[in-house]
């Protein structure tokens, strides 16, 4: 979701990546921790795999989230839904017969601490897995270090795409599973002229390339475009350029607390009686909980897990996790994807019969699918990215999601905007990169 | 024609807002030479002032606006006896210290209590038309006319009461006003109050138009900034007059261009203003406040 900060070296833009990424590695290593270098500088990244195959007592895994701080809105629900994951796998008999230990590391909202803890996860032997980090910038802070040491990642986050590293798996939806979905459900049901708002950075402008497309596609007209700066909170001048050009769709691709000031007055201009938004990122900063009924009724969204999905996965896993956590409040996305790393990694552990990160990135590659509170979830192996369903929902006038539409199992994109694709197929261990979108 | 009125009316709203958060800042500046580096707390503080009496306990929205400034104000003036009286003889880089410490505590309070997205309360007043337009009766007609009334209000203040003459006296010269019997110490203290009751309003009076959250002032503070730096030695004409200028040029670049046009147009235009100017709009004005 947010900005990413890794940046290989200039002028790369694909298939020759792997030098530079060891190059990305040791820098950001470096930085993070200049007490360990003189060990870790020799030669090529050390992979150092969990020990043997077999594993003795229990397993050790891990988890950073913020638990304080600013971002501790996110965080401590992912916590909970972690600790939740972990102690169900343990209920019904662990993982190939061994018991999860959970190690947690609250990150206090600070880059830095992302970039410690991984320090600290990677030279412990013992931790086999990690599912973690919010942000985009908490993700590159993060896993160079965890690949360096050759431990797996799950990130719970829908985000823009470009990370491609043979030891990190994406969760989250990404733009096209979400915006291909709204695009056609609006083009059917509202009308075909669209105006793209978009917050002024790499998540908006990725997201907003693919909005071009997907419209473009889907036999619609863009009316207009436009990126707002994060900082941005007095909408005036947009809301009469939105009237202006007329459109029958707003796509909101805007990101933030200031943003949320947009819903706001939309509403208060009356627009919302005449124009309806669709957006991919509206609700992952509670903005249904900052606005008012009246405000947010009728926006679109669409992800892959929402609390009133109705199948028995579901109904099991929300009771179990309101009677351990009861004043947890509504369940968003992220906190379900924290939940499927944990039980797509015990699927691919036992379908390898190993812990060890090359036979267990194999597993999860040849496609180990689990079916929990989102439906069916597996791994598509080039992209490293969910296959899931994807549902679209109305925000009704009690701030609750109504589901209108479901799109069943949905592949991620392996394109990168402006970039090459992210293809891990067949790839060595080695291949850890982060392919930039252009724009 | 329509599409003009509703350009003006966007203008005027823009301007409005910039108005009503740099007051606070200026007046507390322009009399006192105290930078307030907590000024966007106290706009904060105005704002979920609001947010918290309509949300809990159930007051009218309007009679919440004019609660706003009466905590931003009592507040402050604990603010000033306890922080800002000590430092008077070593004013500008001692104050500046210690109101953005106390910026940092105030920020940190609010993330406490409120967290960080809390619910807020929605634009009253509805939408009007205007030909084929349809505008919020609040952005466009509201905040102007408030803008207005607290011009008019602080114009008063400081021309027609006895603490509007002793606070200009003691702003041009201190030591002399001591010297012929203002109680500065007094002065000083309704001045800094003052100052924060118009942060506490601005907070209350945009927060139905935005999401309130304890970054609420950090994200104006740079703006009121450069509009009292702009609008030089004449506090309070002077901050008007950057704020119309820097308030038109940044929404009307938005309105033709892109927002992020409008905002670098308004980071040009009052770089330009201080390199030809430097001592702000109001530098050669006779008028000192």
């Amino acid at each position: 979701m947010d900005e990413t900060t890794i940046a290989p070296r200039e002028g790369h833009g694909g298939g020759q990546a792997h030098q530079t990424s060891v190059e990305t590695s040791r820098r950001n290593f470096l930085r993070v921790s200049a007490a360990a270098a003189g060990s870790a500088l020799v030669g090529a990244p050390m992979i150092s795999v969990a020990a043997s195959g077999a594993p003795k007592g229990e397993i050790q895994v891990a988890s950073l989230f913020d638990q304080t701080g600013n971002l501790n809105i996110y965080g401590v629900q992912a916590m909970q839904a972690s600790r939740y994951a972990v102690d169900t796998i343990n209920k019904n008999g662990g993982v190939l017969g061994h018991e999860l230990k959970l190690v947690t590391y609250d990150t206090q909202s600070k880059i830095e601490l992302y970039s410690r803890y991984a320090q600290e996860i990677g030279s412990n032997d013992k931790i086999a897995a990690v599912v973690g980090c919010f942000t985009g910038a908490s993700r590159e802070a993060t896993r160079p270090v965890l690949s360096r040491y050759g431990k797996i990642l799950f990130f719970p986050t829908i985000d823009e795409g470009g990370e491609c590293d043979k030891f990190c798996f994406m969760q989250g939806t990404d733009c096209v599973q979400q915006e291909g979905p709204l695009i056609t459900w609006a083009v059917k049901n509202v009308g075909k002229k669209f105006y793209v708002l978009a917050a002024d950075y790499v998540y908006g402008h990725v997201a907003t390339a693919w909005t071009k497309s997907l419209v473009a596609k889907a036999g619609g007209t863009i009316v207009g475009i436009e990126f707002i700066p994060l900082d941005v909170s007095d909408f005036g001048a947009t809301i009469r350029k939105i009237q202006a050009a007329g459109p029958a769709v707003v796509m909101s691709n805007l990101v933030g607390n200031n943003h949320i000031a947009f819903y706001r007055q939309f509403a208060a201009a009356g627009l919302n009686k005449s124009i309806r938004i669709v957006s991919p990122t509206f609700g992952l900063g509670n903005e249904q909980q900052v606005l008012s009924p009246e405000e947010s009724k009728g926006i679109v969204v669409a992800y892959s897990y929402f609390e009133s999905l109705d199948n028995p996965e579901n109904k099991a896993f929300l009771a179990g996790f309101k009677k351990a956590y009861p004043d947890s409040g509504p369940l968003p996305d992220a906190p379900v994807q924290v939940w499927n790393g944990w039980h797509q990694w015990k699927v691919a552990v036992e379908k390898a019969g190993s812990t060890a990160t090359d036979k267990v990135v194999a597993a999860l590659e040849s496609g180990a699918p689990y079916s929990g509170p989102s439906g069916k979830v597996w791994t598509d192996g080039p992209s490293h990215r969910n296959v899931q369903d994807v549902h679209i929902a109305k925000v009704d006038d009690q701030r609750n999601y109504e589901i209108i539409e479901s799109f069943s199992q949905l592949k991620p994109t392996r394109k990168v905007v402006g970039a090459a694709a992210c293809d891990l197929g067949g790839k060595d261990m080695k291949s850890h990169r982060m392919i930039n979108p252009k724009f | 024609m329509d599409n003009l009125i509703v350009v003006a009316l966007s203008v005027l709203t823009s301007v409005a807002i910039l108005i009503l958060i740099s007051l606070g800042l200026a007046v507390i500046f322009g009399l006192m030479r105290i930078v307030n580096m907590a000024h966007g707390e106290f706009v904060m503080i105005g704002a979920f002032t609001v947010i918290t009496l309509v949300r809990h306990g159930g007051v009218p929205i309007w009679v919440a606006i004019a609660l706003a400034p009466v905590v931003s104000a009592l507040l402050g003036m604990v603010v000033e006896v306890l922080l800002i009286r000590p430092l008077y003889e070593r004013r500008l880089v001692d104050t500046l210290l210690v109101t953005f410490g106390l910026s940092l505590i105030l920020f940190q309070l609010a993330v406490d209590i409120f967290g960080t997205t809390s619910p807020g309360i929605e634009t009253p007043l509805g939408a009007m038309r205007v030909g084929s337009y349809s505008v919020s009766v609040y952005s466009a007609i509201v905040l102007p006319i408030a803008a207005l009334a607290v011009m008019a209000g602080l114009y008063t203040i400081f021309t027609r009461t006895k603490y509007g003459l002793l606070a200009r006296a003691t702003a041009q010269n201190p030591h002399m006003a001591s010297a012929l019997g203002v109680y500065a110490r007094r002065v000083n203290l309704i001045t800094f109050a003052l100052g924060c009751a118009l942060a506490g309003l601005s907070g209350g009076l945009v927060a139905p138009i935005v999401a309130v959250s304890p970054s609420l002032g950090q994200s104006y503070v740079a703006q009121a900034f450069m509009t009292v730096v702009t609008g030089g030695p004449a506090f309070m004409m002077g901050t008007v007059a950057a704020s119309m200028l820097l308030g038109s040029v940044a929404n009307i670049v938005s309105q033709v261009l892109t927002t992020l046009w409008g905002i670098t147009a308004l980071l040009i235009t009052a770089m330009v203003l201080i390199r030809l100017l430097p001592q702000g709009l109001s530098g050669s004005w006779r008028r000192r406040f």
